[in-house]
């Protein structure tokens, strides 16, 4: 099962995870991430990783069944 | 010990493929040939955050040792390669020592491009590594008088960084407003005013010709014959994709080492991603030398390697991004000569807006200024 956490102290707001993962991630009104889903389902994981790697402040991380993976 | 995957190169291409071939569960060993003897680094804070002096080696280190490890990569740093021999599947590095592959990753990426009208002065700027960037950062910190030769983003992220520090700053482009290549010349001139308000001095539809000092540059000469005082000029004028070493291979080598959308070159046991790459797609050449693109063609390279499907949803979308002034620039897909430009949201003069770009009646691009959550939903609703 995946879990995702998002460092909002850390963000800059690029939405560059927006792009990877639309359904996943998404700017509040200040610009800042939030999350659509915490959980959300395994068909989501390569994208889920692809907004991982794509921040660039490395403010995204997330474990698949406890396996984590954080920044890069 | 011929290695399962060889990537030749050092940057954000070469260290994503090799993440990517192990998210794939890819379990062959991997050798990764550095050129620079540093472990890989992150090149877009190099003319912002680190220029400033706001951000470290730490914060711009792609890939540390114990990253290495977990990634169980084996790296060769300080190691140009310097010759092709496909047929022994065979790179030969500077120095001694070949590497023998199965499969090779072109991922040498991208120098910058030089005025040879300009050598033999110190003084002369070209920003491509952490080295060159450090080596700005001390000079700038004397408060020189800056000339900038080129008007593109890497130009104008120098201008933002060198205002900030309190330097003078003159921008020659030659065109007839910065970044009027890539964003036509009405949102070309928006910038420039902007960069104005702050104080950078431009100099549009000009050419540097010529410098001239003694031992050290004192002032760039123009075609038109006046002069732009400066002590130090960072040029910014394009990049030439390094693959000379490929001379001699046979691979075919346009603007870049010629791929197709996924990144196959002619020899199947041979891959290309990033900067080093061009990639021929319904009959166009496409050279995208941007940060995301990288990690695009790591992905789809890393699948063909391990068989699986390639997802290319991302992969000519031409995205980017910008930091200027505190402000954040986005652009994402292709425009042709002067676009037809259109507000969909906020207003340009408030320096918060997104753009559509393009033909009269379809947007192929879109531009935005401190307003990334619309930036992104108008470009995925482009993408679809």
């Amino acid at each position: 099962m995946l879990k995702v956490t998002v460092n909002r102290e850390t963000c800059e707001g690029y939405a560059n995870c927006v792009r990877a993962a639309p359904d996943v991630f998404d700017l509040d009104d200040d610009d800042l991430v939030v999350l659509k889903q915490d959980e959300p389902p395994d068909a989501q994981l390569s994208r889920v990783r692809r907004a991982t790697y794509d921040c660039p402040t490395e403010s995204i991380s997330f474990t698949d069944d406890g396996e984590a993976l954080e920044g890069t | 010990m011929r290695r399962d995957v060889v990537i030749v190169g050092g940057g954000l291409a070469a260290v994503r493929t090799a993440q990517a071939l192990r998210d794939l569960r890819f379990e062959g060993s991997i050798l990764l040939v550095s050129d620079e003897d540093r472990l890989p680094y992150d090149r877009p804070p190099l003319s912002k955050d680190y220029l400033l002096g706001r951000a470290g080696d730490d914060d711009i280190c792609l890939l540390g040792a114990e990253r290495v490890g977990e990634l169980d990569v084996e790296l060769r740093l300080g190691r140009p390669a310097v010759r092709l021999d496909r047929e022994a599947r065979r790179v030969t590095l500077a120095g001694d020592g070949d590497v023998e592959y199965e499969q090779l990753v072109v991922a040498t990426g991208a120098r910058a491009n030089r005025l040879p009208a300009l050598d033999g002065l110190a003084g002369i700027v070209y920003l491509r590594t952490a080295g060159d960037a450090r080596a700005l950062r001390d000079a700038l910190a004397e408060r020189p008088r800056v000339g900038i030769v080129g008007g593109g983003f890497i130009g104008l992220e120098v201008a933002s960084v060198a205002r900030q520090l309190g330097c003078e700053v003159t921008v020659i482009e030659m065109a007839p407003a910065p970044l009027a290549v890539v964003l036509g010349t009405e949102l070309g001139s928006f910038v420039q005013e902007w960069h104005e308000g702050q104080g950078v001095v431009f100099r549009c539809g000009s050419v540097v010709t010529g410098a001239r000092g003694d031992g050290r540059l004192e002032e760039l000469v123009l075609a038109c014959g006046t002069t732009v005082p400066a002590d130090v000029a960072i040029v910014g004028v394009g990049v030439t994709p390094n693959v000379d070493w490929l001379d001699g291979s046979g691979l075919d080598v346009h603007r870049g080492v010629l791929c197709d959308a996924h990144g196959r070159t002619s020899d199947p046991a041979v891959f290309g991603v990033g900067d080093a790459t061009c990639r021929h797609i319904d009959g166009q050449c496409r050279v995208s030398g941007h940060w995301t693109a990288a990690t695009d063609h790591a992905d789809m390279v890393a699948s063909l390697i391990v068989g699986e499907a390639v997802d290319d949803s991302f992969a000519q979308e031409g995205y980017f991004w910008s930091d200027q002034f505190g402000s954040r620039l986005q652009f994402a897909g292709t425009v042709g000569a002067d676009p037809q430009l259109s507000v969909a949201s906020g207003a340009i003069p408030d320096r918060a807006f997104v753009a559509l770009l393009g033909e009269p009646d379809r947007a192929t691009a879109v531009f935005a200024m401190n307003s990334p959550r619309e930036f992104m939903r108008t470009s995925l609703a482009l993408r679809r």
